[in-house]
């Protein structure tokens, strides 16, 4: 269990006991199995470890996109297993803000558009005076008309991370947010979510396998089959790499 | 309104698919606005001929019918005109003369025949002060020996003024001289609608048309300075019996009314066309809807995760569908008046109505294409929308997941919804009207799908096919009238359509395969076409439903006449024993009878030892008891077993006379009749008679109303007296050669071209050609709607294709040409083809046999199935398929290697 557990007010969103089991029987495959884990608000945390080691899964189950087989996760002070389909999607738009590596932008919306989509879908009228200070932030302000495919992999990738804060969420969850850009432009992106954490006071939580991203955050965790096996504060990329190669160990 | 404007957008990003989603619906709604307008429109001319036509007077007096056709009135007393003269008020007393056959012949001797309309012969109106006749050459004729035709008569078939031709009448060929053509209705334009008319002096025409027994009407123009009501009843009280006077109002009303009865019948069959595209349109876009939704599987899943609700989801797809049906309803409605007015110009080129309508839109017709095409794009894209919000936002995330929308189980909506399905098919039943029966036979199919699926898939999924069958096998069983049972198989049809379209996915992969084993020598492209139709099985079994319906139809439409054909036959060789039949040329369901003269003239013939008059009349008598209007034949009763078996199973001919009938077996159960019984009866001029029973037969394929007169019945009452015959028989003597027996007669007919003497042989040809007339022109019809589905063939190639973009590319990069991808397609469609051309073929093989079942047995008795017609339609379906392939092959030969393989 990592040391900022004990201030529960000031956490985002924590986990208790998470267990994830896919399949049954011989196939049974424990992609979460127990975890513990809380994300302090403010804070740009990293969650690393190797391919299969739950990463993903426990992202996914943190942010509602998955259910959990036992165990609870909270954002904020909500149960998100005590809540129905429907709540969970309310709680996703209002709460939760998502940077996918794809991209993932709606291809027939144009740049602000796409931006404005998670306050559209909730019928909420965007905040303009902060559209536009994370528009003018991450430098998209001549883009915005433009559709997502006459933008280039970083532009892209700054809409969807205008995307994720344009609604104030209580935290975002970053899914490899870097991994389909090249190392220059992922350093933008990453500074800029540094910037986010610091300067807008948001919650931010990515999920990645390079070291190097992993460096820009506050705090790493570090799971590997399913379970946390270590944490790191302030972290760098060698510290980042040196436990990487304990775990692979 | 985030996801409205996705929706709108959506629309716009891809301009082609939203016009290839749209264009099935819209060309169904054009047609169907069309129809509309275009039936409008001929309403509107025909009420202004109505008011044309009925012109020029204000009282009329004719023969009160109590049933039946007009034209078999009695005719009015030649002293009744001078009576009515004297009538305060009355002004003028035209009398007027009608009759139906009257034909000019041209100068080469041949028949100036109205191809679309009926010839008539009418009096030339001199008492009226306002005629409606409108010289246009010449001079009215005034004597026995003197006549008119209108102005197109006499421009089409080159009629000069001053000259002699012959007139047909029903006093036989009389040698004329024409003094004058004329306008009817209207000065400035000839409102003949497509007829052919001659105009006698009125004493003439009385004499010549009439056989100089009486008018048929009389008009009266009066002063208004009196009250029309005054006078209507002053003329009312001096009326003998019989007679009824009406106003000319009323009469244009009654001559609009017949106008859209025959409008009305145009309009239905026109419109069902129509509805079998919609109905094929929905199926096309519930698979592009399918198709669009797996494509967006992961922009859906991006939405969901990012705060979408499911319900926001399907309401975007659902208002992408309201775009393509309002854009289909605009369109279609903008594009259903050029071809209104193709049809108005068909028309017109065929000689047919007016040339120049306005095209009128009413508010019905916009109303009925919006419903048609906003209302069924919608229902069609429903469910696809529906599956389309159970879509995990883990889609976002992972590719290729896909999505299976199950219904949530319960029981007791399930039971509600499933009772509801029983309601409405036991309330047809009670209802017992066709028109009634149609729609909740499928309404009833819907809700048994909805509620049985509540309770498990599967039996949601059987539900159509096994109400369908149900149907089907109501049809088969019960006894209901022939309408009814149309009806259960019209409902038997369409759920089994879209029971089929439910079911064939779970077969749809094995088919396919199997159909495309003949190709395996192409290798590779072989194997990967039929694994690729089978991949996903759900949108080959929707292409091909679409397809299957269109087919089955035309082979539902092919075994019917077929079994038509073979009917026909089997009548002429089993129950026609004359060899020689004159008949008239046919307008309609009906021939046109001709004159008796020529009945004698051929009986007079040296070559010929006897001939056998036969008569018809629609609406001849009806019955007292049960006011019944019947269909009767006339002809000698004693002879009629010379010239065809109708199969007399008991017989007295001693009572055969002036009052004598053959009964059917079941005319004479119905009303509990035998043979020396009497049977109470009512012609159409009012008169009674007890007819005597003297014979029952069994068979209706001559006799189909089951009544056949002794024509010695008419002969004793005047009024009656046929002034045609409809069908002769002709004995010719033993020796006489079938040439010399057909020079004989046709020296006869010289001068009726529409008559004709015709062999049992050349009978059946005829026979057989009209069946197969009829049968290329409904065929035409409905590959309309199998044209749509090829389309809806190649629109789900297309975004199969562009689906599987990476693949190809693959493909393509271990080696294949690109004449092996296009191959691969092309063989693809051809099965997606086929499939549904098999489908369609048995379904209609089996609903065929069906109908020929269900028809009444003096109609259709015999059942063949015209197989070649089958596999001609079959392969018809390969090449569609192979066409419809042509596109997405060349588009799928033509990607960028890669290019394919980095797209995602």
């Amino acid at each position: 269990m990592n040391s900022l557990t004990n201030s529960l007010d000031l956490v985002a969103a924590r986990s208790s006991g998470a267990t994830k089991i896919y399949g049954s029987g011989e196939t049974e495959v424990r992609a979460l199995d127990g975890i513990d884990v809380a994300f302090p608000k403010g804070r740009f945390s990293a969650i690393m470890g190797p391919s299969g080691s739950g990463k993903s899964t426990l992202m996914h189950c943190m942010a509602g996109l998955d259910d959990l087989t036992s165990g609870k996760v909270f954002i904020g002070d909500t149960d998100l297993t005590e809540l129905n389909e429907r709540e969970l999607t309310l709680l996703r738009r209002s709460q939760i803000g998502f940077i996918f590596q794809a991209y993932n932008l709606v291809p027939t919306l144009n740049a602000i558009e796409n931006i404005t989509l998670p306050l559209d879908l909730a019928g909420v009228k965007a905040d303009e005076a902060w559209v536009d200070e994370i528009v003018e932030v991450v430098n998209l302000k001549d883009r915005l008309t433009h559709r997502p495919n006459e933008l280039s992999g970083g532009q892209q990738q700054r809409v969807a991370v205008s995307r994720a804060l344009a609604s104030k969420p209580e935290i975002i969850f970053a899914d490899e947010p870097t991994g389909n850009l090249d190392s220059k432009t992922g350093t933008e992106i990453l500074e800029f979510m540094q910037l986010a954490t610091k300067e807008l006071e948001q919650t931010i939580v990515m999920v990645t396998h390079d070291p190097v991203a992993a460096s820009f955050s506050d705090q790493v965790i570090f799971l590997a089959d399913g379970q946390v096996v270590g944490d790191l504060e302030d972290p760098t990329a060698d510290g980042v790499l040196d436990q990487m190669r304990s775990i692979g160990n | 309104m985030a996801l409205f404007k996705l929706a709108r957008k959506n629309a716009y990003a891809k301009p082609g698919r939203f016009l290839l989603t749209s264009l099935a619906v819209l060309i169904g709604v054009a047609l169907t606005t069309a129809v509309f307008v275009f039936t409008d429109s001929l309403r509107e001319t025909f009420g202004g001929l109505s008011d044309d036509i009925e012109s020029g007077y204000d009282l009329a007096v004719r023969s009160e019918i109590p049933f039946g056709n007009r034209l078999n009135a009695a005719p009015i007393d030649l002293g009744l005109p001078e009576e009515l003269s004297k009538i305060e008020g009355v002004v003028a007393v035209q009398p007027r003369v009608i009759e139906f056959g009257i034909v000019a012949n041209k100068a080469d001797g041949s028949a100036a025949l109205a191809s679309r309309g009926p010839n008539i012969g009418i009096n030339w109106e001199d008492s009226s002060p306002t005629p409606r006749l409108f010289i246009a050459e010449g001079r009215p004729p005034i004597s026995i020996t003197e006549f008119a035709v209108d102005i197109d008569t006499a421009n089409d078939d080159n009629f000069v003024v001053g000259q002699k031709y012959d007139l047909q009448t029903p006093q036989g060929l009389r040698n004329l001289v024409l003094t004058g053509t004329f306008t009817f209705a209207n000065p400035e334009e000839n409102a003949s609608i497509g007829s052919k008319l001659i105009a006698m002096d009125t004493r003439s025409a009385v004499e010549l048309f009439n056989s100089g027994v009486g008018y048929d009407d009389i008009t009266l123009t009066i002063d208004s300075a009196y009250a029309e009501a005054t006078i209507v009843k002053n003329v009312k009280d001096m009326l003998p019996s019989g007679l009824e006077v009406l106003t000319r109002s009323d009469l244009v009303a009654e001559q609009a009314d017949t106008f859209n009865e025959f409008i009305n019948i145009f309009r239905t069959i026109l419109l069902v066309f129509a509805f079998i595209i919609l109905f094929v349109a929905a199926f096309i876009i519930y698979n592009v809807f399918s198709i669009i939704i797996g494509q967006r599987i992961q922009e859906i899943g991006l939405l969901r995760a990012l705060g979408a609700t499911g319900k926001q989801i399907t309401n975007s797809i659902v208002t992408e569908a309201l775009f393509v049906g309002i854009f289909a309803t605009i369109t279609g409605i903008a594009l259903g008046f050029p071809i209104a007015f193709g049809l108005q110009e068909l028309l017109a080129a065929l000689d047919f109505g007016p040339d120049e309508n306005s095209l009128p839109l009413r508010p019905t017709t916009v109303i009925v294409g919006a419903i048609l095409g906003i209302g069924l794009t919608l229902t069609a894209a429903v469910w696809p929308a529906l599956r389309a919000r159970s879509i995990s936002p883990m889609a976002a995330l992972r590719s290729g997941l896909a999505t299976a929308y199950t219904i949530p189980k319960n029981f007791l909506v399930g039971s509600v919804l499933t009772l509801l399905g029983l309601l409405a098919i036991v309330s047809g039943f009670i209802i017992d009207e066709w028109l009634i029966m149609l729609p909740l036979g499928v309404l009833a199919g819907i809700f048994l799908f909805l509620g049985l699926s509540r309770f498990s898939n599967i039996l949601g999924k059987l539900s159509f096919l096994s109400l369908g069958m149900a149907l089907l096998i109501a049809a088969l069983t019960a006894d209901l009238s022939t309408s009814m049972l149309m009806a259960l198989l019209g409902a038997a049809a369409l759920n089994s359509f879209l029971g089929i379209n439910l079911l064939s996915p779970l077969f749809a992969g094995r088919v396919t395969y199997f159909l495309g084993l003949p190709t395996a020598k192409l290798g590779v492209p072989s194997k990967m076409a039929r694994r690729n139709a089978g991949r996903s099985p759900e949108r080959t079994a929707t292409a091909a439903s679409a397809l299957m319906i269109g087919l089955a139809l035309v082979a539902t439409v092919s075994v019917i006449s077929e079994s038509l054909k073979a009917t026909v036959s089997e009548i002429l060789e089993e129950d026609v024993i004359s060899d020689w039949w004159v008949q008239g040329e046919s307008l309609g369901p009906e021939p046109l009878g001709f004159s008796p003269t020529i009945t004698a003239e051929i009986a007079a013939l040296p070559e010929v030892e006897e001939v056998l008059a036969m008569q018809l009349s629609d609406e001849g008598l009806r019955t007292v008891v049960d006011q019944k209007v019947k269909r009767v034949y006339s002809a000698d009763l004693t002879s009629v077993p010379k010239y065809f078996n109708i199969g007399l199973i008991d017989m007295d001919a001693s009572l055969i006379g002036n009052n004598a009938i053959y009964l059917h077996e079941d005319e004479a159960k119905k009303y509990g009749v035998v043979v020396g019984a009497t049977l109470d009866v009512e012609f159409v001029d009012q008169s009674q008679r007890a007819l005597d029973v003297a014979g029952i037969f069994t068979s209706k394929s001559i006799i189909d109303s089951g009544w056949l007169l002794d024509s010695s019945v008419y002969a004793s009452n005047e009024n009656l007296v046929p002034k045609s015959d409809d069908f002769v028989g002709v004995l010719v003597k033993d020796g006489v050669s079938e040439q010399n027996a057909r020079v004989a007669i046709n020296a006869v007919l010289e001068g009726y071209e529409q008559v004709e003497a015709k062999t049992k042989a050349e009978f059946e040809d005829e026979a057989q050609d009209q069946i197969d007339q009829t049968l290329t022109v409904v065929s035409v019809l409905l590959f309309i709607s199998v044209i749509l589905a090829v389309l809806g063939v190649a629109i789900t190639l297309a975004l199969s294709v562009f689906e599987r973009t990476r693949e190809i590319g693959l493909t393509r990069a271990v080696g294949a040409t690109r004449k092996q991808i296009k191959r691969t397609v092309r063989v693809e469609g051809i099965l997606v083809a086929l499939f549904g051309g098999v489908l369609g073929v048995a379904l209609g093989l089996i609903f065929g046999m069906a109908c020929v079942q269900i028809i009444p047995d003096d109609f259709v008795s015999e059942l063949a199935i015209p197989w070649g017609n089958i596999f001609r339609n079959l392969l018809i379906a390969g090449v569609a398929g192979s066409l419809a392939a042509y596109f997405p092959a060349r588009r799928a030969a033509k990607l960028n290697v890669l290019d394919a393989i980095n797209h995602d």
